[in-house]
């Protein structure tokens, strides 16, 4: 199946092509395609995946290939201990290439197109699938080709990633279905744009998976791009409507493909870095290279070239992954609609930064600057997004800030080392997150349209399973154990607290910063859940009419919330009594996402806390060879190690060595630090209950007028002013810099000097014109002067010849005669 | 069959023809039947088997009584005015073949887009329209100094007319000033020509033992060059070079000699944009590629830091001023001195990677530029306005020209998988790496040190990067506001789709983006031999002296690893072997390059 992976961009492009052309007549019809091409995409990514999963050496603890069970305990015959993993990593240290050509043949390492592997087999399994040359250039920086293959690249890392999204995919395609048309007075009516909707949704699905599966920089930035794209459609795909008070859909559109731009940039050059030095784009030739010890020193551990490149890389990162300083673009996408939200803005698109850190994991382990850098942002972004989940009325804000948060969470892990966990908390995110914001998309469609929490309540038991769906997945994100974000996020904060025992506060800082992360993660989910849902509306009530209804909250000033879809015709709320649970494609989209978001977590439960219930680690263990070859390497070969504990990424955490039986066997700490976190999230959502369970706003609003709460509350609401500093200095400061650019092209450029020239040109003629005046005697002045110059001219020659005439005057030479004399001179000597 | 002749004066000939024996309602039958036949004659010509792509063998020709070797396929040579050494010569290259390629496909939009939109003087338009097709098409394959400079200003008189009889409100200062300034350079064109003629053997100080053939041929001038080498100093070629350079910078339009093309774009009938950005820009590409570079090395090498800090300004700057552009066509204009600022420091960069970009920016500047003017002339062919102001929801009324519209905008855009990508990337990858002798200035004499640059590649490729960036922000912003938002202008409602006619040329154009920007592979070929041949005659100058080995072993390991902990693996006395290979790697590639 491997080497038929291409079949997932293509199939979800021809879906997207058949939309596109026939979105005039295909109606319903759209939708079914989508969805189906999504349906089948799924069925092949689940048949890459286990075709991986049985290729691959279980190189967890117990739990060993076939093949590979008379080594497991004790030493092999080759006197090599331990796991299929550590057996590896010591004979590649001892050098003994005889036991690895063994230990391949052994496991069949071979790439899908039947080639054996050419490098260990630490980079992963699976296949590498060669399409066609997409361009090539001989000798094209003087010293290295340039070939670059469309060429796709399945190993574990990739098929996870093609599972869990293809898996929401199909379940957000079906949504859309239900989300994307409205009933009115019994019969349906679809979304005006319902085809071009499925077409841009397709084609995004395509785009995100040329992202995943690309084998080289160039390949997956076809996807990179293309997801953005994708999300400047979607965004925008209202696009006649107006998104707040400041913002068009349309310009949400387009900030968020010019903030992922910034970030391509930065991507762009690090590719370019990376090309310049190492003379290929392939991932996995980059990576061996990086491993073979024959790198150039600026990309040895700590090199120069190798922390500027990840730096950059990292800021491609922060574009696509929504993080500091970029990360402005994500509240505002929630103006598409919200099965693009959940898909895009949470479960996919979003987490495409985290797969290139992780796919690069080995360079970011090379340069701890770089990732002490992606620590601290990530870490910093989770703060300061959840700080602004507080406050957020908008339920898709709050969302929004809350999966920014999230990915924060996502780049702490990548920066601390623990690559595995990082993807972990990706794979429980994207389940619980899309469930989320699917609830939110069907409280919002039953609503019609209202997105203010403020303006909801009581819903619980209009809408039983909505409320079920959201409860569960609010728990966890809460990481409520044993729900899944318990174990991803647990997963996360243990091993940034490892980090700091390395004696680094930084990581200590980071740790805290994630604890209280976490409480607020708690507090504000807890309350995007109880105000809707719990205590008295606050909805209108079928008597009142709808005469003094509300709309837009300008008296906020900052009019966030405002999401009136004007022109939608729908913008009279309906009243309480009316709201009704949304249809069965809907709900049961939500509650599938609901029971996974309480299962997924288990896949990866550490052995500390799965007291002997559960294999451990499943998960880690089967990403390892991707996802920790970075720590091994460097561990290897800067620290010494010879021999690591496998399943561990934080065995390098933050540029210290972290002893791996400390990782390992510490279960008590584990134990304990998992309680603390349960504690901490408990807490949270326990605040949201005590302030807003009643559905009486007063208690919350009081608290807010509390001096120092006010202006936090200030901060939080504002969403720390950064849109309005990014738009003074970037869009109003960017529009004066082009204006004064204009103003220099027109009035220096052209006017001064292009201009300038031709009056000159226009000036002397003038002048000359005057002498052209047609009077006689004039002319005749003139005829006067001129033969009196034409005389002196010849009386001074004159006098020079007569005067010259006794100087002998040598030959004027011409050049040539001049070198053939010179020629003659060297044959002469 | 003197193949390459009738193809560039089919053209001018028929042209007139038609235009006297059709009635004025019929020349545009008469125009796009010239046009295709035109076409199938290039495209005969290109693929029809006499034509070797591989580009690799040379053919030994008889100029003026001597014979020299040619890389030049199906040339035709007539004798011509003997006393002067100028012969009418036009021969083709993978260069030169791809430009008349390009030139063929987009006179046919030249015409179709001219269908309604010319309502009056109609034989005149055609006739115009056809005989600047015979001055691009003989620009691109004359191979005579004199005839170049002949086809040179034949496209300027055609456009002059154009502009200026058919154009809109402004169009006579318009007019003035596009021909006035491309007369600048004409003129020092034509001086450094005649300079050529006199000096042939000596352009870069060579004095060695050489006949002079005083000669308007260009292959003999390339021919004479190679034997000459080039061991003089820069300072004598400085002059032709820099006069050729401006004339063809002009042409470009380079900063900041740029300000005629927003004028004359904004003015010109569709059609004149459509030829004038597509293809008319080209040929200041294609001069310096053909002549500027390959005939001057010493004085390109020594010029190339300054000509790279500009083509980054105009990179910046043409996005900057773009943004800010209230008429599309302006906005184009604009953009198109961002995008073919690419294609100079593409050139400049003197790598493999940054001419076969440059050259592939050409052909997709060719493709998407023409595209979004033809898309502009649809809509102000419908509206009369090209204001951005007076057009907002457009989306709604005309879906079809809004999806094929975004096709051109994203490759424009250079959004990958599209054609626009692939050429912005060669040429950035290309600018992070250009030439290492660019590192620094070589020498105290040369120019660009007494213009006190020297070249921070780094600078250089982050500079222009961002040109990816404000490309991505005008061109949102020009179709933010043409085709979203609500529909502001009440009579934009009634306005009609694209006929066949309109979406077949924006859907071929879209075809070609989509082609080339994913499977790019044969294009390549044909440029690759293009590239190797400009880059050629530069071995010598660019030769690597151990220092510019050593500058740039040592921006590689800028910084030596921080000191590794106690088992060191041995690793630094690795990186060290491998400093000293590639080193002599480096020595060992200029000397071959050499001794080509």
């Amino acid at each position: 199946m491997i080497d038929y992976v291409w079949l997932l961009p293509l199939i979800m492009a021809i879906a997207a092509a058949i939309n596109g052309f026939g979105c005039r007549f295909l109606g319903k019809l759209a939708g079914y395609i989508a969805a189906g091409a999504m349906a089948v995409t799924f069925i092949i990514a689940a048949a890459v995946f286990l075709q991986v999963k049985n290729n691959a050496p279980h190189v967890g603890h117990g739990h060993e290939h076939a093949a590979g069970d008379a080594h497991h305990g004790g030493a092999d015959s080759h006197g090599y201990h331990g796991t299929l993993l550590e057996r590896w990593n010591a004979a590649d240290i001892a050098g003994d290439a005889s036991y690895k050509a063994a230990i391949k043949a052994e496991h069949h390492f071979v790439k899908a197109s039947g080639q054996p592997w050419d490098t260990d087999f630490r980079e992963g399994l699976g296949g590498y699938v060669p399409l066609w040359t997409w361009f090539e250039i001989p000798g094209a920086l003087g010293d290295h080709d340039l070939k670059v293959e469309m060429a796709f690249h399945v190993d574990q890392l990739s098929s996870i990633f093609l599972l869990f999204i293809s898996f929401v995919g199909t379940l957000v395609f079906v949504y859309a279905n239900g989300y994307m048309k409205e009933h009115h007075d019994g019969h349906e009516v679809l979304d005006e744009g319902f085809a071009r909707f499925f077409s841009y949704l397709a084609l995004f699905a395509a785009s995100m998976y040329t992202l995943i599966l690309g084998a080289n920089f160039a390949v997956m930035f076809i996807g990179w791009e293309g997801v953005g794209l994708c999300s400047y459609l979607l965004i925008g795909y209202y696009f006649d409507r107006r998104f707040s008070a400041k913002l068009m859909c349309a310009d949400a559109g387009k900030k968020a493909f010019v903030a992922n731009r910034v970030g391509d940039f930065g991507l762009m050059l690090g590719m370019f870095l990376l090309f310049w030095g190492l003379g290929t784009l392939d991932f996995q030739t980059i990576i061996s290279i990086l491993t073979s010890g024959e790198a150039p020193a600026a990309f040895g551990y700590s090199g120069a070239i190798i922390t500027a490149a990840t730096l950059l890389l990292f800021l491609g990162a922060t574009g696509k992954s929504a993080q500091i300083p970029l990360f402005v673009w994500l509240p505002d996408a929630m103006a598409g609609p919200t099965p693009v939200s959940a898909l895009i803005h949470a479960a996919t698109m979003v987490t495409a930064g985290i797969y290139m850190l992780a796919r690069l994991n080995v360079l970011y382990m090379l340069s701890p600057t770089t990732m002490l850098v992606v620590a601290i942002v990530g870490g910093l972004t989770a703060l300061v997004a959840a700080f602004v989940g507080l406050t957020q009325r908008g339920i898709k804000k709050i969302l929004a800030y809350s999966t920014v948060s999230q990915l924060g969470y996502m780049f702490l892990a990548m920066g601390v080392g623990a690559f595995a966990a990082g993807v972990f908390h990706v794979f429980t995110h994207a389940f619980f997150k899309a469930c989320l914001f699917l609830a939110a998309g069907s409280i919002i469609h039953a609503l019609h349209h209202e997105e203010d929490v403020f303006k909801m309540g009581g819903l619980k038991s209009k809408m039983p399973l909505t409320f079920a769906a959201y409860g569960l997945a609010t728990l966890a994100i809460a990481g409520i154990f044993p729900f899944a974000g318990f174990w991803s996020k647990d997963e996360i904060l243990y091993m940034t607290y490892l980090a700091s025992t390395g004696g680094d506060k930084v990581y200590l800082v980071l740790y805290i910063m994630g604890v209280l992360t976490a409480a607020m993660t708690a507090f504000y989910m807890g309350r995007s859940l109880v105000l809707p849902f719990f205590g008295k509306t606050r909805m209108e009530h079928e008597a009142h009419g709808h005469d003094h209804h509300h709309h837009g909250h300008d008296d906020h000033g900052h009019g966030q919330d405002d999401h009136g879809h004007d022109d939608h015709g729908h913008h009279h709320g309906i009243p309480y009594e009316k709201v009704k649970e949304s249809s069965p494609v809907m709900t049961s989209v939500l509650l599938t996402l609901a029971v996974a978001s309480c299962l997924v977590g288990f896949l990866n439960v550490p052995k500390a806390l799965n007291m002997g219930f559960l294999p451990d680690s499943v998960f880690h263990h089967f990403l390892a060879p991707v996802t920790d070859r970075g720590a091994l390497y460097v561990a290897s070969q800067q620290f010494g190690f010879a021999e690591t504990t496998a399943p561990y990424g934080a065995d390098v955490v933050g540029g210290n060595i972290v002893d791996g039986v400390v990782a390992e066997h510490s279960s008590s700490k584990e134990q304990l630090m998992a309680v603390f976190s349960v504690i901490v999230a408990a807490l949270g959502l326990f605040l949201a209950w005590w302030l807003y369970s009643s559905g009486d706003l007063k208690k919350s609003e009081n608290l807010a007028r509390k001096p120092l709460l006010s202006s936090l509350w200030s901060v939080s609401w504002n969403a720390w002013w950064w849109d309005d500093i990014y738009d003074a200095l970037f869009v109003r400061g960017g529009m004066r810099l082009y204006d004064a650019v204009l103003w220099f092209d027109k009035t220096i450029i052209d006017g001064f000097l292009v201009l300038g020239v031709g009056n000159l040109c226009r000036r002397i003629g003038v002048e000359f014109r005057r002498l052209q005046n047609g009077q006689v005697q004039v002319y005749g002045l003139v005829m006067v002067l001129g033969v009196c110059l034409f005389l002196l001219y010849f009386a001074i020659g004159l006098a020079q010849f007569l005067g010259d005439a006794k100087v002998t005057q040598k030959p004027q030479n011409s050049r040539r005669v001049g070198a053939v004399a010179a020629q003659v001179d060297v044959v002469n000597r | 069959m003197p193949l390459l002749t009738l193809i560039i004066f089919i053209p001018i000939v028929l042209g007139a023809i038609a235009s006297f024996a059709l009635p004025a309602k019929q020349v545009k039958w008469g125009a796009l039947g010239i046009a295709i036949l035109d076409l199938l004659l290039i495209l005969f010509a290109a693929f029809g088997g006499g034509y070797k792509w591989s580009g690799a063998e040379k053919i030994d020709v008889e100029i003026f009584g001597s014979t020299y070797s040619t890389p030049f396929q199906l040339r035709e040579s007539i004798a011509w005015l003997d006393q002067f050494q100028i012969a009418y010569t036009v021969g083709a290259d993978n260069l030169s073949m791809l430009m008349i390629v390009l030139a063929g496909v987009l006179l046919i939009f030249g015409v179709l887009c001219s269908w309604n939109a010319i309502e009056h003087r109609e034989k005149e338009f055609f006739f115009c329209l056809m005989a600047l097709q015979t001055g691009i098409l003989g620009t691109f394959l004359a191979l005579d100094m004199f005839l170049f400079y002949m086809f040179w200003e034949l496209m300027l008189i055609p456009l002059y007319f154009m502009v200026g009889i058919w154009g809109s409100k402004n169009r006579i200062y318009a007019t003035m000033k596009f021909v006035l300034y491309t007369l600048v350079g004409s003129v020092l064109m034509l001086i450094a020509i005649i300079w050529m003629y006199y000096n042939n053997g000596f352009f870069n100080g060579a004095m060695r033992d050489l006949e002079i053939v005083r000669t308007y041929s260009y292959e003999v001038m390339m021919a004479t060059q190679h034997q000459a080498g080039t061991t003089g100093t820069f300072a004598s070629s400085l002059f032709p070079f820099l006069a050729l350079f401006l004339a063809f910078a002009i042409k470009v339009p380079l900063f900041p000699l740029h300000t005629w093309l927003p004028d004359a774009h904004t003015e010109a009938p569709t059609a004149g944009s459509v030829i004038l950005a597509g293809i008319l820009l080209k040929t200041g590409g294609y001069g310096i590629i053909r002549f500027c570079v390959p005939l001057f090395p010493e004085a390109a090498v020594s010029c190339g830091p300054v000509f790279i800090w500009l083509s980054v300004i105009a990179i910046i700057y043409g996005a900057m001023t773009a943004i800010v552009q209230t008429d599309i066509k302006r906005l184009v204009a604009y953009s198109s001195v961002s995008h073919m600022g690419f294609v100079i420091l593409g050139i400049f960069s003197f790598n493999s990677a940054g001419m076969s970009g440059a050259i592939l920016q050409m052909i997709n500047h060719g493709i998407s530029t023409s595209g979004l003017f033809l898309a502009v002339g649809m809509i102000y062919e419908r509206t009369h306005t090209r204001n951005l102001a007076d057009f907002g929801g457009l989306a709604k009324t005309l879906p079809v020209y809004a999806a094929l519209t975004m096709v051109m905008v994203l490759s424009s855009v250079g959004l990958p998988g599209l054609n626009g990508f692939l050429g912005e990337f060669n040429i950035l990858l290309g600018s992070m790496n250009a030439h290492p002798i660019l590192l620094q200035a070589q020498d105290e004499s040369s120019f660009a040190a007494s213009m006190g640059m020297t070249q921070y590649t780094w600078l250089v490729a982050g500079a222009a990067a961002t040109g990816v960036i404000l490309g991505a922000v005008y061109l949102l912003i020009m179709y933010q506001r043409t085709f979203f938002g609500p529909l502001d202008v009440e009579k934009n409602g009634d306005l009609k789709d694209l006929e066949p006619r309109e979406w077949g040329q924006l859907g071929v154009l879209a075809a070609a983006a989509v082609v080339i920007g994913l499977a790019p592979g044969t294009l390549f070929n044909a440029i690759q031999p293009a590239s190797d041949a400009a880059l050629a005659p530069l071995a010598k100058p660019l030769q690597l002296t151990p220092a510019h080995i050593a500058s740039r072993e040592a921006a590689k390991a800028v910084a030596a690893p921080v000191a590794p902990a106690e088992p060191a693996h041995a690793e630094p006395a690795a990186t060290e072997q491998h400093g000293e290979d590639s080193g002599h790697d480096h020595a060992h590639e200029g000397e071959g390059a050499h001794s080509h």
